[in-house]
């Protein structure tokens, strides 16, 4: 659904542009060359995806997530509250530490079971919890982002690395953002239901 | 350089420690990389999409005059207006973002302070609304209450710090 829009909405405004500026006859050749420019990409992404999921894959046998995990916990029993139970926290804390070290795939599943226990559905609900998953995961990544290094060193990058130490800070700074905005709004909506 | 060196640690670490604790390191390996294949293929036809309706926004010019348009904003936090259409698409979609970010790099060059502040950028965010969208999929009550605002200020909080890495 979601995307359908977005699709539709760049095609569209892309097609109507033309018309309206007269540049229909670039249309198709664009369309095609920009397939085949995905084919390159994404021979590029298959190569970095080779290398950086094996690895990744040892990563994850080594229970490194697990010992990130147990770190996590008690600033997770802050910022998801007191009364948040131990199977939800744990599950948080395998999400989040499965999302830093790139383990992607493993990541999803422990969030949509995360999401489950705090959203209520088997009796005590945290909402406030919730949205603090929902911003911990929307707004912070990977140790490494290895994509973004695989294109980088594709587009034929003297120094792919420089990259990697100004992403760390940034996304510090837009978890720690988003994290505090999110304790605000909880702090002024406790006070709104106390009222 | 301490980032050189990043890469051959950090490898050398992880394959030492697996090797102490007595992993299979290269059937591990192999069966991950098997895992790699499978997302390249999933991701191909949604790549192909995606930089099909850049290229188009692209070429026709849209891009250039929405770039302009938002250049103010831009320039208010320190970033070059060449990566708005990054900074639009990045909390929608990951497979457009990737698209982008591609077409930034091969035309300005990665190393150049656009190709920097775009890959940085690329590399401190989430796709916002998709990964809301996933993780609440299970849930009875969707409601993102103030989750959404929060992440997006935090996004853009973080592209403020990749303008000033990169003056």
């Amino acid at each position: 659904m979601f995307f359908q829009f977005l699709w539709f909405t760049m095609i569209g405004s892309a097609l109507l542009w033309a018309m309206l500026t007269g540049q229909s006859s670039v249309i198709l050749p664009a369309a095609l060359e920009s397939a085949a420019n995905a084919i390159q990409i994404s021979l590029q992404l298959l190569a970095g995806y080779l290398f950086f999921c094996g690895m990744i894959a040892i990563v994850s046998k080594i229970r490194l997530q697990e010992s990130f995990c147990r770190v996590f916990q008690p600033v997770l029993c802050r910022l998801l509250g007191k009364k948040t139970n131990s199977a939800a926290l744990e599950a948080v804390g395998m999400n989040l530490s499965a999302n830093l070290l790139g383990l992607g795939n493993a990541a999803t599943p422990y969030g949509m079971k995360a999401a489950q226990l705090l959203d209520g559905a088997a009796g005590g609900g945290n909402r406030h919890g919730l949205y603090m998953l929902l911003i911990i995961n929307a707004t912070s990544i990977q140790l490494l982002p290895t994509t973004v290094l695989t294109l980088r060193i594709g587009a034929g990058s003297a120094d792919p690395n420089a990259i990697v130490l100004p992403s760390l800070a940034a996304t510090a700074v837009s978890t720690g953002v988003g994290v505090l905005l999110g304790l605000l709004c909880r702090k002024m909506m406790e006070a709104k239901d106390a009222a | 350089m301490l980032h050189e060196l990043l890469w051959p640690l950090l490898l050398l670490s992880l394959l030492g420690g697996a090797m102490w604790k007595r992993l299979p390191v290269y059937d591990l390996f192999v069966e991950g990389a098997k895992d790699g294949i499978n997302v390249a293929v999933q991701i191909l036809p949604n790549l192909a999409a995606m930089l099909i309706a850049v290229t188009l926004m692209e070429r026709t010019g849209l891009i250039a005059a929405l770039c302009r348009l938002s250049e103010p904003l831009l320039s208010l936090m320190g970033l070059p207006e060449e990566v708005a259409p990054l900074v639009a698409v990045r909390p929608l979609s990951g497979s457009a973002a990737l698209a982008v970010l591609e077409r930034i790099l091969n035309q300005y060059g990665p190393d150049s302070r656009i190709g920097l502040v775009a890959s940085t950028a690329m590399g401190s965010s989430e796709t916002i609304f998709y990964t809301i969208c996933v993780y609440l999929s299970g849930c009875k009550d969707r409601r993102t209450g103030y989750a959404i605002p929060c992440a997006l200020a935090g996004m853009f909080a973080g592209l403020w710090v990749c303008g000033l890495f990169f003056r």
